[in-house]
Formats: structure tokens, sequence, C-alpha cells
């Protein structure tokens, strides 16, 4: 699970839509391939099919499918017999007819390809998969470092040799015991101020936890998305080799027996598999100091996170089943729709389940948790000093 | 060193140098939270405006807004503590002439603005 960080707004690393864009493109490109090839075998089913008046035959022709996966084929076509009354002086000749069914197939191969690669079908694709692809995991990677650096700065104020003690104790500063000897006697008394300053490192230690939580809900929001992310863009390589796929089975199938080439289509024995996410590797990638650097604190993300995967919910991609141009879309729709949808459910998780993780971050969910920190705000304030 | 010089020494030191440098490491950690805090919120309103992102931000402004009080307790502490200093300048020779020597504690303390907060 490789992670850019900063790759979302562009500089020098490739966004998740950066990376999308051109598999949806060519996805699209090689859809409308298979309704080109499609329209073009219910064109000429329509000259299998169609009724012959007397005088009509059907002759076999030479027929070329266009596309980069474009293959010649034999096909029948409706031609004047030799036995019709204007056989002889007709102006219009079989290999004319030939032609013209040829123009035919190029014609509504074209229609039907430029209607997905003209469509807005891109722009389902892109909304459909929005919430995944936009967010940008560096800019929280980022900040997630941040916190960590305020996380241990507090750790620092809670240790008794941070000077947040009463003066003329063992840890006080010269400077601390000499304030209260000679605290000005018009004013109140140093009481206040001396309570102010020995429980900061009290005060420090509740923020310290909060900040804790803020750093370790980070840390997996980043690798969610970051994880999420890459299987986008994986799902959508998928989806094009799929389409390949099925291109080639048109052109192989042209030389064979003639059976159509869903019954051709052997399973792909590497199923495509997403929705259960590799955290901690993903945590490893998203920072340059690995888990070692949060470990190194009250928590470490990448035990933390593992307890966050979603129950095995492993799906096989519905693309991977999918030969015809229709469902070939709609699998991949369904796909990325259900990436975004599990994408949701692991941030719910995140916000409203126990983390479980053994960490000092807690055993309440965060909603809990800041529920708790906010209806004790006066507990968390520091003492009033009055000089 | 006579009891007003240490007096003098002791009110001065806390007011001009000791807490206006607390008020600025804790303005600097505050600083911190809504550096840190804001890209993450919008980043996660792009995920969907999934509601984790509400509660990130009603924590982050909750640590926030005690070290701002932290900064301020410190920076009214200081203000508070060179203001009975000056008035007791004004009242005392030996306390003037202290004074006239360490020009350093001459005028207000420097102390650091308010930290911004975060916009959630």
């Amino acid at each position: 699970m490789a992670f850019d960080v900063g790759g979302g707004g562009g500089g020098g690393s490739t966004s998740a839509i950066d990376r999308l864009d051109p598999l949806i493109s060519d996805l699209i490109d090689l859809i409308g391939q298979l309704a080109g090839n499609e329209a073009v075998w219910d064109l000429l089913d329509g000259q299998d099919e169609q009724e012959l008046s007397d005088g009509w035959t059907r002759e076999p022709g030479h027929f070329t499918v266009p596309g980069t996966y474009g293959f010649d084929t034999p096909a029948l076509y409706v031609a004047m017999h030799m036995s019709h009354p204007d056989w002889d002086t007709s102006e219009v000749t079989n290999a004319d007819r030939e032609r013209i069914l040829q123009d035919a197939i190029t014609e509504v191969w074209n229609d039907a390809h430029d209607s997905w690669v003209d469509s807005a079908v891109p722009t389902v694709y892109r909304t459909a998969s929005q919430n995944v692809w936009e967010p940008d995991p560096g800019p929280i990677a980022t900040s997630t470092t941040l916190l960590g650096t305020l996380r241990q700065w507090l750790y620092r104020q809670v240790s008794s040799d941070a000077g947040w003690v009463e003066p003329g104790t063992a840890d006080a500063p010269d400077w601390l015991t000499n304030l209260q000897k000679h605290w000005p006697t018009t004013s109140e008394s140093s009481e206040s101020f001396c309570a102010f300053w020995n429980d900061v490192n009290d005060k420090c230690g509740l923020y310290l936890h909060a900040v804790s939580r803020l750093e370790v809900t980070c840390a997996r929001i980043a690798a969610t998305i970051s994880d999420y992310q890459t299987n986008l863009v994986e799902v959508a390589g998928l989806a094009r080799d799929r389409a390949r796929e099925a291109l080639r089975q048109w052109q192989a199938w042209k030389d064979s027996s003639g059976a159509w080439p869903t019954g051709a289509m052997e399973d792909n024995p590497d199923k495509a598999v997403f929705g259960n996410l590799s955290y901690a590797l993903g945590v490893i990638g998203l920072f340059a100091t690995g888990p070692a650097g949060f470990a190194a604190g009250l928590f470490s993300v990448a035990t933390g996170t593992m307890v966050y995967i979603v129950d095995d919910k492993s799906v096989v991609s519905e693309v991977m089943q999918a030969v015809v141009s229709d469902d070939l879309h709609d699998g991949f729709l369904d796909d990325i729709k259900t990436i975004s949808a599990n994408m949701t459910a692991v941030l719910d998780q995140l916000h409203t389940a126990a983390p479980e993780d053994g960490s000092s971050t807690g055993s309440e969910s965060l909603q809990a948790y800041v529920a708790d920190v906010m209806s004790s705000h006066s507990d968390w304030s520091p003492p009033q000093v009055a000089l | 060193m006579s009891t007003i010089e240490m007096k003098m020494s002791a009110i001065y030191e806390a007011a001009h140098d000791v807490l206006p440098g607390k008020a600025n490491v804790f303005k600097v950690r505050a600083d911190d939270v809504t550096q840190a805090i804001e890209p993450v919120l919008a980043e996660v309103a792009l995920a969907g405006g999934h509601p984790i992102g509400g509660d990130l931000g009603d924590l982050s402004v909750e640590v926030f807004v005690h070290l701002r009080s932290m900064v301020r307790t410190f920076n009214d502490s200081a203000t508070g503590l060179d203001e009975i200093a000056d008035d007791f300048v004004a009242v005392d020779s030996e306390a003037e002439a202290w004074l006239a020597d360490h020009r350093e504690y001459l005028g207000d303390p420097d102390l650091p603005s308010e930290p911004t907060a975060p916009e959630v």
C-alpha cells in the first residue's frame, strides 16, 4: 500500500484522481468498443433474421470490425440471387451490397462507441467515487506528525522535572521560590498563582490524552483514505484489463466455432478482492518515521489500527464477472460505490467504536470521549490567578 | 544583595523573562493545534463530510481553548506583576535605583499575541 504524501492538489506526487482518470478514460473507450462490437452483431443478426423474398439470398462476405481491438470476420449478407428478374439490369451489384453493409458496420460501431466516449459516464464514475478520491491523505499525515510533536511536548510537561511544582520543593526552579518569597505585598497572595503553576502539569496530562486521541485518529483516517484510494485505482485497473480481455476474446472468437463470447469466458483466477485493508502497511507507508515513531509514545498506531479492519468484507469485484459493455459499466459502478461505502464504514468505526487496542488513548469511542471532554470543560480549565 | 534588590529581581524576572517565555511556548503549542486540525477537517469534509470531522474539531477547540487560557494567564500574571513592581518603584527610591541599573526591565513585558483559534 504505497502512499504519496501530499498527493492531492498537485505538486510533486500523483493524486488519486490523477491516477484514476486515465484508467476511467481507457475503460470508457474499451466499453465503447465492446458496445460497438455488440451493435455490429445486432446488425449482422438482422441480416441473418431478415426474411428473404424470391430472388434474394444470403452470401458470405468478409467484413472489418473497427477499433484498436478490431478484427476481420466472415458474415452472411443479403444479396441478389442470379434468378432475380433484375439480375442483369440492376445497377447495384452484390459487391456494392457487401460494401454498403461494411459502411453500416463502421457507422453503427462508431455510433455505439462514441455514445460511451462522449457520454457523462466518466462524470458518473467520478461522482460515485468522489468521497474516496477527493480527500488528500497527505495533509492529514502532515497534521498527524505535528500532533505527535505536540503530544511529545505535553508528555514532557507532565514529568516532575518540567518544573510545574510547588515553590520550595526539590524540583522547583529558583525564580519560582524567589517569587513566592518576595511576592508583592500590595497584591493578592501568591497562593492562586502557585496553585495555577502547580496545576499546569495536571492539565497538560489531560490535554496529552486529548491530543493523543487526535493524533491516533488522524493517523487512522489518513491510512484509511490512502488504502481505499489504492483500492479504487486497483479496481479501475482491473476493470480496464477485464474490458481488454473481453475485446481480445471477441478477436479470438471470430475464428472459432462461433459461440457467443460470453460463453467462452473463463473465470479469472485472480478475483479482485477489496474492502479488507492492510492498515499496518498503510501506516508504514504514510509516515517517514514508521510506526516505531508512534510506538515510542503512549500508543502504537500500527497496533491500534488493526482492530478497525472491517469484518472480513472481502467482496469479489462485480466487474470481473462481466463481459458485455453494460455489465462492465454496471459492475464497475457497483464496485466503486461499494468501495466508497466501505470507506465510510471504516470512518464510522473510527468515530463510534471503542478502540479496544490496549493503548492508553482510552477505551471509549472518539464520539463518547469528546462528549465527556466537553462536559468536563471547567475541570479542564486552568485555575484563575488573582493578583 | 538587599531585600529590596532580591524582591525587585524576583518580580521583574518573572514578569519580563519567565512568564512571557512560558506564554510564548504555550501560544506556539496552541497554534500547533490550529495548524494541525484545519487541514484534517478540510480533507475529512471532502470524504463525504463524515461526522468524525465534527468531533475532531470539537476536541481540538477544547484543547486549544485551554492552552489559550494558559497563555492568557501567563500574560496577565506577567502584566500584573510588572505593574505592581512599577508602582513600587514609583514610591521607593531604593527600588527606583535598582531599576535604573536594570534597564532591561523598563517598560512593559514583551508578551506574545493570542494564538489563532481553529476555524471549525
